[in-house]
Formats: structure tokens, C-alpha cells, sequence
């Protein structure tokens, strides 16, 4: 009797994580599609990379 | 088949002192999965101050901004996940550079009235204030941190199984494909599709208890 309801509260707790990364799954990769996604990652690469040669510039000297 | 330890989640591996976090391949991974948490956040910071129609440029600009410093804050080893949440932390530096975006502009009110201002933003915004929802909108920035978390935890084990195993997981856990219809497109049996969905949904969880940032929304 108990293993059968921690079996259900176990099916159940896989089931709400399993539709929660349903729902992750899709708009994350429906957001990743987007100009603007892809725009701002692009920016972002460039800042770090200027950050990082400032970093190794200040080190060098 | 052996089952892979459990390996760091992209914020682990950010927040972790003995790595160089510069840019690489987890800052992008992290930008992939954060975006929309960070867009909420950044969203409701404006409305919070009365910027009701912040256009969505400058909502950009403010989220690479939020990047940018959460990026100097890790390579500075200065943030102590012990200390702090790291859901307080984004929704801190969030704030900031929404600050930092206001003061820096704090000119550009140009607009005579906000009732000239039709974007979508002010509608929304607008809507928000008619249906009273200042708890709604802290729910949807969880909601949408914990939905980038989920998927953290998911890409962080899916470099740990082979391509097929995550293929079929992905087709009939995420894309509700029927299981013969896997069958017959991976051309392996019921049996070792259900075995390879069987170990991924043990990682998943394993990962969802043990990290500190999913534990917060798990374990509560």
C-alpha cells in the first residue's frame, strides 16, 4: 500500500517536471529562432571579447 | 551502459572559480537558456519605475547589459552562491542596469504623454495595472527562471547520453510523437527507447535535487 502511493506521488512528481521542461523546451528554443536572440548574442560576444583583450592587455602590462 | 556522474550545470560551471569564465561556449549556452528570465526581469524593473512604454531596443540593450555584468561578477569570483540566490542576484543586477539605463537617459522623456506611446509594451503594462498583478508579475519572472533552470538541467545531461537516446527522449517526451513511430524513424526497439527515457528522467531529477539554484524551486 505505501509503495504503491510512493510509486504514484513518484509518477506524478516526473510528470510535472517532464511538462514543465516540455514547455521550457519549446519556447526556449522558439525564443532562440528569433533576430533578436541571435542580434543581442552577437553584441554580447563582441563586449566580452573587448573585455577580455582589456583584461589580458592589463595584465600584460 | 554506464550512467554519466552528475555533471555541473551551465551556472555552475559559470559561478565556479577554478574556471575562466570568459566568453566560450557556456556564456553562450547561458544566454540561450536565460534570455527570456532576464527579459521579464529587465521588463518589469522599467514598469516598476514608471517607464510603462520602454521599447523593446532598449530592453535589449539593458539584458546585454545584464550579461555583460554578470559576466565581470563571476570572472571576479564575487559572488558567493552560499551567500545569496542566485534568482536575487539576477533580479539584483537586473535592477542596477535598469538604474544605470535611467540615469544615463535620464533626459529622454521626450514623449509628451505616454498616452502617445501605442507600443505593445504600454498595452501590456496597461493590462497588468487594470487586472492589479504586482504578485503576477514576480510569478511570471519565476515562472520563466525556472523554466530556463529546467532546461539548464536538461542540455547540462544531454551531452551525457548518446545522440539517439536524447532523440528519442526529445520526440516523445517534448514533441509528443508516438513511440512506433520513434521505433520505425530510429530503427531500435520499444524496449531500449523506454530504458534510455527511463535513465535521462533519473538524471534529470538527480540534477534538480542536488544543484543548489534548482533546489530552490524543487525542493520548496
Amino acid at each position: 500500500m505505501n509503495n504503491t502511493h510512493q510509486n504514484e506521488q513518484n509518477d506524478q512528481e516526473t510528470k510535472k517536471i517532464l511538462d514543465e521542461l516540455k514547455i521550457a523546451y519549446k519556447s526556449i528554443n522558439s525564443l532562440q529562432k528569433t533576430p533578436t536572440h541571435r542580434k543581442i548574442a552577437l553584441e554580447l560576444e563582441q563586449k566580452m571579447r573587448k573585455l577580455q583583450k582589456q583584461a589580458a592587455t592589463k595584465t600584460n602590462e | 551502459m554506464k550512467i554519466p556522474n552528475t555533471p555541473k550545470t551551465i551556472i555552475s560551471q559559470l559561478i565556479d572559480p577554478q574556471k575562466s569564465a570568459v566568453w566560450n561556449g557556456a556564456w553562450q549556452r547561458f544566454f540561450d537558456i536565460y534570455h527570456a528570465p532576464i527579459t521579464v526581469m529587465v521588463s518589469n524593473s522599467f514598469y516598476n519605475k514608471g517607464w510603462y512604454g520602454t521599447p523593446k531596443q532598449v530592453i535589449d540593450e539593458v539584458v546585454s547589459e545584464v550579461v555583460v555584468s554578470l559576466n565581470k561578477l563571476f570572472n571576479a569570483d564575487k559572488y558567493d552562491s552560499k551567500k545569496s540566490r542566485f534568482r536575487f542576484l539576477l533580479k539584483t543586477i537586473c535592477d542596477r542596469r535598469v538604474v544605470d539605463y535611467i540615469r544615463k537617459h535620464s533626459d529622454i522623456s521626450q514623449i509628451e504623454s505616454i498616452d502617445n506611446d501605442d507600443s505593445t509594451a504600454l498595452y501590456q503594462a496597461e493590462l497588468e495595472l487594470a487586472s492589479n498583478s504586482k504578485t503576477k508579475l514576480a510569478e511570471e519572472e519565476m515562472r520563466a527562471l525556472k523554466y530556463s533552470l529546467i532546461m539548464d538541467a536538461y542540455l547540462t545531461i544531454r551531452d551525457n547520453f548518446d545522440a539517439r537516446t536524447c532523440t528519442a527522449f526529445e520526440m516523445i517526451k517534448l514533441n509528443n510523437v508516438d513511440i512506433n513511430d520513434v521505433v520505425n524513424e530510429l530503427g531500435v526497439s520499444a524496449h531500449v527507447i523506454n530504458n534510455g527515457i527511463y535513465r535521462i528522467v533519473k538524471k534529470l531529477k538527480q540534477i534538480l535535487s542536488e544543484d543548489e539554484r534548482m533546489k530552490e524551486f524543487y525542493n520548496e
